[in-house]
């Protein structure tokens, strides 16, 4: 759930479908390598952590959680746990580039 | 459905060049039909060729002679028609073809918009014809092309000409320009947002910054709206022409230079923050030059945080055409996939990033 969907599956079975092998397909068949290879576990870290703070649930009510959260200023200037949360977004943020995009941290870039 | 009756801008493409009328089962009969109506001359030697399509809208050269007529002569027109799955948001064809021709009859540099066909029997949806402009409009290959100070600096003054018109008159069809630009932007980006199926949060922060940062209201100007390397024509170095006005609308101006400056339009040219092509200094001292006012360095940060989240949500539209609409298209599905390009960047722009 905390990855973005098309999942990597998704983009490497259309890619599979249309029969393509351009850079557009490599990327699809790249990322689902990435998520395979990075596993249902990737984001477990950053579950934890959510869970500490908002209970037990599903990736989606932790989100669902997060978001209400921020929309009641749990992110503003001078919030109590501001920057436990902010280190949360980073790293699910980073964890899906690494997967979608690694280029975009500057790490190598596979297709 | 049987060949013939299929919509010219669905089968079409896949047909690629198009050089005989009858082979192409008289798909193309109505469209020369339209041509002869329009500039009373017969066609000769026509010829259609898709061109690299956008991810919303299609396009095809079309090239041809032409007997008789206010237009006799070889010919070499664009046709822009509407793709299979509307955005949901940008004007139609008729409205973009009224608002090309006043910019161009204002002088600014906008490919030439000849005829308007609202009538879909003729290829399948309404589309208007242009006059071809040659030149580059990759922006992978524009910012491959290095460095190039002139470029930025003729984009800054045209935008800043594109500014100052005052065009309010014959465009009354746009909708009203809204009293607060940055309040009517992202109420409408949290429309979108609020109708998405997954929690977004970042994008939540996005909306919270936006609205406890919201800087004091500037008078609305036309905008482009989706002003940016990729939609424009480059010839030889040279700024040719400003393409691809279906966004455009009322707003505040620097929505439009944020735009420009946004990482997403850069094409991994990160060092020339003003599209890939030049340091923003640049462009900022063109456009200020000739719209006679100083840019606020912060306010235009303000609307960066804006275009990622604008991104962001083109994103999952993008994404949802894949999804909901059934649209093969790797493009489309990889589109899906930008939104945490988009995060990283609002996460740093507004001070939470590492």
């Amino acid at each position: 759930m905390m990855r973005d969907r098309p999942s990597g599956a998704e983009l490497a079975a259309l890619a599979d479908a249309l029969g393509a092998r351009d850079a557009e397909a490599a990327r699809c068949r790249a990322i689902e390598a990435r998520e395979r290879a990075a596993g249902d576990d990737a984001f477990g870290a950053i579950g934890t952590g959510l869970r500490a703070i908002y209970g037990e649930g599903d990736d989606r009510a932790l989100l669902t959680r997060l978001v209400a959260a921020i929309r009641a200023g749990a992110l503003d200037d001078g919030a109590a746990g501001r920057d436990a949360l902010a280190t949360l977004l980073r790293a699910i943020t980073r964890q899906k580039l690494r997967e979608s995009n690694p280029g975009y941290l500057g790490d190598p870039t596979p297709p | 459905m049987p060949d013939e009756q299929r919509p010219l801008t669905a089968a079409l493409s896949p047909l690629g060049r198009v050089s005989d009328p009858a082979r192409s089962g008289g798909r193309v009969r109505g469209l020369i039909d339209f041509i002869e109506v329009k500039t009373r001359g017969s066609v000769f030697d026509f010829t259609m060729t898709p061109l690299l399509n956008g991810a919303v809208l299609r396009h095809w050269l079309i090239e041809f002679g032409l007997h008789g007529g206010r237009f006799a002569g070889e010919q070499r027109w664009v046709l822009r028609a509407d793709g299979a799955t509307p955005l949901g948001f940008g004007m139609s064809r008729a409205q973009e073809f009224a608002l090309q021709r006043a910019l161009f009859a204002a002088g600014l540099r906008v490919a030439e918009p000849l005829f308007m066909c609202c009538d879909d029997s003729v290829i399948g949806a309404p589309f208007f014809a242009m006059r071809f402009v040659p030149g580059e409009t990759d922006g992978a290959a524009i910012v491959a092309a290095g460095r190039n100070d002139a470029l930025a600096a003729a984009l800054g003054s045209e935008l800043a000409r594109l500014h100052a018109h005052d065009l309010a008159a014959r465009l009354r069809f746009l909708p009203a320009p809204p009293a607060d630009p940055a309040a009517a932007r992202r109420a409408e980006l949290a429309r979108h947002l609020a109708g998405d199926v997954d929690p977004h949060p970042v994008a939540e922060w996005a909306l919270r910054w936006l609205e406890r940062h919201r800087p004091a209201p500037a008078q609305a100007v036309l905008c482009h709206g989706d002003f940016r390397t990729g939609n424009y024509l480059v010839v030889e170095g040279r700024l040719a022409a400003v393409l691809d006005w279906d966004f455009a609308g009322w707003s505040d101006p620097d929505e439009d230079i944020a735009w420009f400056c946004a990482k997403a339009w850069r094409f991994g040219a990160n060092t020339l923050d003003a599209g890939g092509i030049a340091p923003r200094a640049v462009f900022y001292r063109a456009y200020a030059a000739a719209a006679r006012r100083a840019l606020d360095p912060e306010r235009i940060r303000y609307w960066e945080v804006m275009a990622a989240l604008r991104w962001l949500v083109i994103a999952l539209q993008q994404r949802d055409r894949f999804l909901k609409h059934g649209e093969r298209s790797l493009d489309l599905a990889l589109t899906g996939r930008r939104v945490a390009e988009c995060e990283h960047e609002i996460l740093a722009l507004t001070g939470l990033g590492s």
